[in-house]
């Protein structure tokens, strides 16, 4: 008994590597929240240098609008286009609603095709050689004809716009799951099996959480194709939406309101972007921590 | 010694008997035949615990794989309870080379695994592993992920995983061969009265002399590739064995008879059987 009281003395003395990294730091507070503070910190510390240059390009643009009395139909001052965008937000607004419907529906259908296919790909052989081939070729199909093709077929409702999307999206997170399931350690497979697992207890239970770093980083590259994918599809034939407003404004020699419109594409993708890392966290918190660990040390 | 009634009696031993006879192997590698089990034969009674030692690359690994059914033997037999049991994993709680622990699961829930594959719901599972939790020396680390522990940690927890699937036989593939000297020596010793007090038929791959001899019944030599047994020694060392077991003279000599066997396997083959092992020391002793 003594053996295992000194056995967890000595554990209780080792701390865990979250300690001895606090102490290597030379931080004595330590608790999570704190923690959290300064991981946000360093964040946004890291972001200060983009912002200023954005913030230097934005200036000179200005700068020179101003300076060369630019026609505003050619090129409008950041001023202008925040003002106009500003005034005709409203307008903006509902253009942008169904633009964010397309995006967000595709994603999720997207996520369920690809979903589906990776694991009906993992799970049986068949099914890779059968499926694989056509998924590449889904690829080759160029989207500036199918996307008037699903227009001619399907109105100028959300559905056309919805398949360009998924067909844009889906193929980052399948290859990135394919890939992910393919990553589990062979001895981890291994032991799972000698406990018993069947194969699809050992997909369920290993191969699919071995997998989940790659399909996040899957999902942000499907992600930053998604609103753009939304927006062409409007463009060729839509009555409400980002690419139509575009398009119009365009006609319009409204050129203010385009970038306006451009401004809120690029916060739109970028929200989209910063979801995926949320949800990441959320859904593998073992990751982000193993993570940070492992690069303080 | 404290008693602990709450630690369920699917936990303790003394599991079953185990039979391997002439079980062979030879792996195809491009047209190319390699063969690196050669009729290998051993057993263990129930609750006992017995070692196997051999050269790095000689098939140990090979044989627990065939043991746990996921890699199938060429010929021979294994026996468990003396009945006929070859390529039946439900038998034997592995423990292969690496801790394997899943980072996504908690202490808790990766030494529950087994039983959550069993089929057992994760709340029940969790009851019935946690009074182990202390014995293992994870108190207070029940619901931390596998990063922030240390390595003795994670091999114990490895060794909870294993123990707690309540199967017959536990195979442990060199449990302690990634630690340091002074944590593996800790661990040894603790898995030596862990033994004591459950009685698991325990079947270990090790290279350490020390560690088979502090631990083990029986010790198994294996020869270089195409393994055989060479020599197989009776540790008749006195139990509860503790640190200084390992200073005594008989301790030496057990192990001066390993080291040599395992230096020259051959020679070993052809001067020492499992008789004459035993003799030789023994002739020691006594003059
Ligand atoms: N699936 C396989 N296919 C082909 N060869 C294999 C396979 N598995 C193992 N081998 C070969 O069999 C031999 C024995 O391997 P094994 O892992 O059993 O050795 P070991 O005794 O456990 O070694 P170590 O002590 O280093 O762990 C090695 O030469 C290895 O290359
Ligand atoms: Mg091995």
């Amino acid at each position: 008994m003594s053996l295992s009281r000194a056995l967890a003395n000595e554990i209780e003395g080792e701390g865990t590597p979250l300690d001895a990294m606090e102490a290597s730091g030379g931080v004595t507070s330590p608790n999570r929240r704190s923690r959290l503070a300064r991981t946000i910190g360093t964040r946004l510390a890291g972001a200060w240098p983009a912002l200023i240059a954005m913030a230097v390009l934005v200036g000179l643009w200005q700068l020179i609008v101003v300076m060369l009395k630019v026609d505003p139909t050619v090129l409008p001052s950041p001023a202008r286009v925040a003002s106009q965008g500003w005034i005709n937000r409203s307008a903006l607004w509902q253009n942008t609603l169904p633009t964010i419907k397309e995006t967000l529906i595709g994603i999720v259908a997207a996520l369920v095709v690809s979903s589906v296919l990776s694991a009906a790909i993992d799970l049986s052989k068949p099914t890779r050689r059968v499926v694989y081939p056509l998924l590449v070729a889904s690829q080759s199909i160029p989207v500036l004809v199918i996307a008037p093709l699903f227009v001619i077929w399907f109105g100028f409702g959300l559905l056309p716009k919805i398949l360009v999307v998924i067909l844009v999206t889906f193929f980052p997170t399948t290859v990135a799951l394919l890939e992910g399931f393919n990553s589990t350690e062979p001895e981890a497979s291994n032991l799972i099996r000698s406990m018993g697992a069947g194969r699809f207890k050992e997909f369920w239970m290993l191969r699919v959480p071995t997998a989940l770093p790659f399909f996040f980083a899957g999902l942000r590259v499907a992600v930053s194709f998604a609103v753009l994918a939304a927006i062409f599809g409007e463009w060729v034939g839509a009555s409400m939406g980002l690419g139509v407003y575009m398009e119009l404004e365009k006609n319009a020699l409204r050129t203010d309101l385009v970038f306006a419109a451009v401004v809120v594409t690029a916060a739109l993708s970028m929200a989209l972007y910063g979801l995926t890392f949320l949800i990441q966290n959320a859904t593998m918190p073992w990751y982000r921590h193993s993570r940070q660990g492992k690069r303080i040390k | 010694m404290k008693t602990s009634p709450s630690i369920p009696s699917q936990f303790h031993g003394p599991g079953a008997s185990i039979e391997v006879t002439d079980v062979s192997k030879t792996f195809q590698r491009r047209g190319e035949h390699l063969r690196v089990l050669d009729r290998i034969s051993l057993e263990a009674a129930a609750g006992e615990f017995v070692s196997i030692i051999g050269p790095s690359g000689c098939g140990k690994s090979t044989l627990f794989n065939i043991l746990a059914g996921l890699e199938s033997a060429d010929g021979g037999k294994v026996k468990v309870n003396d009945a006929v049991a070859t390529g039946a994993s439900e038998h034997f709680a592995y423990k292969p080379q690496k801790d394997l622990l899943f980072p996504w699961r908690r202490v808790l829930d990766n030494a529950t695994l087994g039983l959550e594959v069993q089929g057992m719901k994760k709340k029940e599972a969790r009851q019935l592993v946690e009074p182990l939790i202390e014995k293992f020396g994870l108190t207070g680390f029940e619901h931390c992920y596998p990063y922030e522990l240390s390595g003795g940690m994670r091999q114990r927890v490895a060794l909870l995983r294993t123990v707690v699937q309540g199967r017959q036989i536990v195979l442990l593939d060199e449990p302690f061969g990634a630690l340091d000297y002074l944590t593996r020596t800790e661990l040894q010793l603790w898995l030596s009265s862990m033994w004591e007090q459950f009685r698991w038929t325990v079947v270990l791959v090790t290279h350490d002399v020390p560690e088979a001899l502090l631990l083990s019944d029986r010790v198994y030599v294996l020869g270089n590739r195409p393994a055989n047994v060479c020599c197989v020694l009776d540790v008749d060392l006195p139990r509860p064995r503790g640190l200084e077991c390992i200073g005594t003279p008989r301790f030496a000599e057990l192990e001066e008879v390993l080291l040599n066997n395992l230096r020259d396997p051959d020679k070993a083959h052809r001067f020492t059987s499992i008789g004459s092992a035993q003799s030789i020391v023994d002739g020691d002793v006594d003059g």
